[in-house]
């Protein structure tokens, strides 16, 4: 079995976030393989394990990313695909047209990924890209279970658990709960260091810009406002409370 | 007759050399199949050394009860043993005559020694049955009971022997000091067989005596033969800096290592027994299954499945045979001693510390962490989440890194980059940059440098975590990550004298960034105020209160570093401070759980820090000092748990000080 998954390098989630020029800053910030690809990761991970087959992590980002899908290599995938796009600004289209653009021209038998990044939280990227390769998808999936050509996917729903069966190739997009990754060993980082990674261009893709130029533009961002300083109000439990009610009417204004 | 004896005595006296000799041999080819390790190096201080625990008895002296008792027996049956080569030698060739009163007096005595000792040595095993020599059942026993009765035997048959002669013939004379001997003499004056006893008891002196020779080959009881050995080749590094380094594979040519198979092959720690190196399997053999490591470890103490010395014990079960194949050898890890007792050890050194031997068990279960981390990666999810945080905010709390120095905000604490010309950089350390409460610590020591007039910076968001933590838990390679930055930055400094607030980063800094190229005079900070109040940089004044405390040793700062009277000398300068010590105080201190990298694990079952915070609660303090951001942690959670943190306090030297600084 091939499978593809697709993998976003984010900010890392205690990253203190700036603006600078109205933009987010990125300067000093760690970045880490976003948390959702990496169950996605090791989800892949697990079946070829168990049936056989091989893994190529995907990625469409900048020089840096590399070092997400060398982490990916180092937990055990086979081979990565980053498809270099610089600094070039991409929205959901963008980044899924060439995502599909990109897997496509390889084999695949199954694509994971994370239903969504920790960073612009969009969670349309891998539906994009189903409907692009107008394969089927399953989102927020807790429980995988790939046979006999077919995918038994359990996702969360409202109040319960939904059970669906869809015929492979397919997109399946990772949930937290799926499974807890792996910590790559030793043996994994060094052998990673010498897999294979290919760079890729849109050119080499036979994509231009006009094709993957974004429909959605950014306006503006702010910052979250500070967070005040909480306040402990002293004494019996009766005047307190009564204390907090007046406070909570007069200063904060929310009874 | 004389020949016959002679013949029989040459051949039984040959097989029982013999029996010794392959059994140090099969012995040495077993060890031989272990890693090489250099511990030939500094002859003279390992001679020493070895003279002073072996002839001089120190470490095992340390206990007096039980120590007195291996006096008897070590001294008692060396000594003993030259009386019986002269009984032997006598009776093979009649024309030596040796008739010192005096001599036979001292044989006698060694004699009793060596008898009372073994006898106090089955009183304490099978009358006392002192807990934690873990008396079995026969199956196990046998072996100890045949080599108790074998020397008790010897040395027996030996007054027998050598009364009944003197009656036969006729050289009472020479035991009329000997007070056991003599007292026989007087017993078979007269006796027409005496002759008869004497040949009866000449071999019953002899053939135990050989027999243990060749039990030797066939016991695991090997202990008197290798325990000097062992103590000779002992680690010679600081405490601190014991765990050995590890190629990770950078440090070699990037080309070399082009062989994929060979990359399977590759361990970073122990996979199997003869991953570990000789001296690590040499240790086996050297315990003599005293228990004190046991009674001493906070985790066994605790319910915990470790035991250091049945960890010892059980390797030497599994050393390998001869021709063995490595690769049907057991894995260490999972196969021979479970996953819980590897992980439970909070490398607090007690075990070391008290074990007679000088064996090294710490290392031993690093080893197993690091072929668990960095081989097959299966280790407790908690671990992983503590590295994950490492690597990326250089914190095992994952705190974002670039607010590090946070803490400092408003108290003018410059930065080493804005200027490196100073006496000391202050290193926080993660705990005292990341964790609330600890952030006292760190503005306590910020107000105690400044009213010393002392120059100093910190590295704010330069700093990384030092890596202890990592290193205990096993992952070399994220420690020696954390290491290089960290080194790299202090290099690039021009870094000299470091302090910290913690004990962790303290030894780490210390004992082990030698080994990476950073070399710094790195000082805790007890012992700089302790240095401060000497020298009245700062003065202390009291309040008119009484305070009523206790000290917590933390093991990083007393055991590793045997730092236990700067702390203590701080507290005795407290006006109105009165220390009562805990039972177990400097090197026999209980640690407080969170040590090797526990503070980032669950603990199952009773807790350590509940254990000794109630041994702190047992002194009835105001307040229990401390001087580890991870000690003052774990004792403010076992207050909590008492439901004492109304009543006692927990808190740092440091805030001590400048509660009552003028």
């Amino acid at each position: 079995m091939k499978i593809l998954v697709c993998l976003k390098q984010t900010f890392d989630t205690e990253a203190k976030i700036t603006l600078s020029n109205g933009k987010i800053d990125r300067k000093g910030v760690s970045m880490i393989v976003n948390p959702y690809d990496e169950y996605a990761v090791e989800e892949a991970l697990k079946i070829v394990e168990k049936d056989g087959g091989q893994v190529t992590v995907v990625s469409v980002g900048d020089q840096q990313a590399q070092d997400a899908l060398r982490q990916a290599l180092a937990m055990g995938a086979n081979d990565a695909v980053l498809v270099d796009v610089g600094d070039k600004e991409l929205d959901e289209y963008s980044t899924a047209t060439i995502l599909a653009k990109a897997i496509s021209g390889m084999e695949y038998d199954l694509v994971l990924g994370g239903f969504r990044a920790i960073d612009d939280g969009s969670a349309q990227v891998s539906g994009r890209v189903a409907e692009i390769l107008n394969i089927p998808v399953v989102n927020v999936v807790t429980k995988l279970e790939v046979a006999d050509g077919k995918a038994t996917a359990t996702r969360e729903i409202e109040g319960g658990n939904e059970v669906l069966e869809v015929s492979l190739p397919a997109i399946i997009t990772a949930q937290k709960g799926l499974n807890e990754p792996r910590y790559p060993s030793m043996k994994g980082i060094m052998k990673a260091k010498k897999k294979p990674l290919a760079k890729k261009t849109l050119a080499d893709l036979g994509l231009d810009d006009s094709q993957v130029a974004p429909k959605v533009k950014a306006i503006s961002f702010s910052l979250p406002e500070a967070r005040q300083a909480g306040k402990i109000i002293p004494g019996e439990a009766a005047e307190a409370a009564a204390e907090l009610a007046k406070l909570l009417r007069e200063e904060a204004k929310v009874i | 007759m004389n020949i016959i004896n002679i013949v029989i005595l040459l051949a039984l006296g040959l097989f029982a050399v013999y029996s010794l000799a392959m059994g140090i041999k099969e012995r040495y080819e077993k060890i031989s199949m272990a890693l090489p390790e250099n511990r030939f190096d500094q002859p003279t201080e390992r001679l020493w050394g070895m003279l002073g625990n072996v002839l001089g008895q120190k470490r095992i002296l340390r206990e007096r009860g039980a120590g007195i008792m291996h006096v008897f027996i070590f001294w008692g049956i060396s000594l003993f043993a030259i009386g019986l080569v002269l009984f032997i030698l006598e009776g093979l060739f009649p024309v030596i005559k040796f008739n010192n009163q005096l001599f036979y007096l001292l044989i006698d005595i060694f004699g009793i020694f060596g008898f009372l000792g073994m006898a106090i040595a089955t009183w304490r095993r099978y009358v006392a049955k002192v807990p934690r020599l873990d008396v079995g059942p026969w199956e196990e026993e046998k072996m100890i009971i045949a080599l108790t009765v074998a020397i008790i035997l010897m040395i027996v048959s030996y007054f027998i022997g050598s009364a009944a002669n003197a009656v036969a013939s006729g050289t009472e004379a020479r035991y009329e000091m000997a007070p056991v001997t003599g007292m026989l003499v007087n017993a078979f004056a007269g006796m027409t067989a005496a002759g008869v006893l004497y040949q009866v008891f000449y071999w019953l002196a002899i053939l135990p005596a050989l027999g243990l020779l060749v039990f030797f080959r066939y016991s695991p009881l090997v202990h008197p033969l290798a325990a000097p050995i062992n103590i000779y080749f002992r680690n010679l590094q600081p405490r601190g800096g014991q765990i050995k380094k590890i190629n990770l594979g950078d440090e070699e040519d990037e080309d070399e290592d082009e062989d994929e198979d060979e990359d399977d092959e590759m361990n970073f720690g122990v996979s199997k027994i003869t991953d570990y190196t000789w001296k690590q399997l040499l240790d086996c053999y050297a315990c003599a299954e005293c228990g004190r490591c046991q009674d001493n470890c906070p985790a066994n103490l605790s319910g915990k499945p470790l035991s250091p010395k049945k960890v010892i014990l059980t390797l030497r079960e599994h050393l390998p045979n001869k021709g063995d194949n490595k690769e049907d050898l057991p894995e260490v890890a999972g196969e021979i001693l479970s996953d819980d007792i590897i992980w439970a050890c909070t490398n607090c050194y007690a075990c070391q510390e008290h074990c007679p031997q000088l064996n090294e068990h710490i290392n031993k279960l690093i080893d197993l962490r690091r072929h668990l981390v960095l081989d097959v990666s299966e280790f407790p999810s908690e671990a992983q989440l503590a590295f994950t945080n490492m690597e990326r905010n250089s914190n095992p709390w994952g705190v974002g890194w670039t607010t590090r120095a946070d803490w400092a905000d408003g108290l003018d604490v410059p930065l080493m980059e804005d200027n490196s010309d100073v006496e000391y950089l202050f290193y926080v350390g993660c705990a005292g940059a990341f964790d609330e409460r600890i952030k006292n610590v760190a503005k306590s020591m910020v107000k105690i440098l400044k009213a010393a007039g002392i120059t100093f910076a910190i590295l704010g968001s330069e700093e990384k975590c030092c890596g202890d933590s990592a290193r205990r838990l096993g992952n070399e390679y994220l420690f020696k990550s954390l290491v290089d930055e960290n080194i790299e930055t202090m290099n690039g400094y021009g870094v000299k004298k470091i302090i910290t607030c913690c004990p962790h980063c303290f030894n780490s800094l210390k004992n082990e960034y030698p080994q990476f190229g950073g070399n710094y005079e790195v000082i805790h900070h007890t012992q700089l105020i302790s240095k401060l109040l000497q020298d009245k940089k700062i003065n202390l004044q009291g309040d008119g209160e009484r305070l009523k405390l206790t000290y917590h040793d933390s093991c990083m700062l007393g055991r590793y570093n045997n730092e236990y009277d700067a702390p203590r000398n701080i507290i005795s300068k407290i006006p109105g401070a009165s220390l009562t010590e805990m039972e177990r105080n400097r090197n026999s201190a209980f640690c407080c759980g969170a040590g090797g990298g526990r503070m980032w694990l669950e603990e199952h079952g009773t807790r350590i820090n509940v254990m000794r915070t109630e041994q702190a609660l047992q002194t009835q303090p105001d307040l229990i000092a401390v001087n580890c951001p991870f000690c003052l942690t774990m004792i403010e959670d076992g207050l909590k748990d008492q439901g004492q943190e109304e009543n006692v306090q927990a808190k740092d030297i440091a805030e001590l000080v400048v509660r009552y600084m003028q």
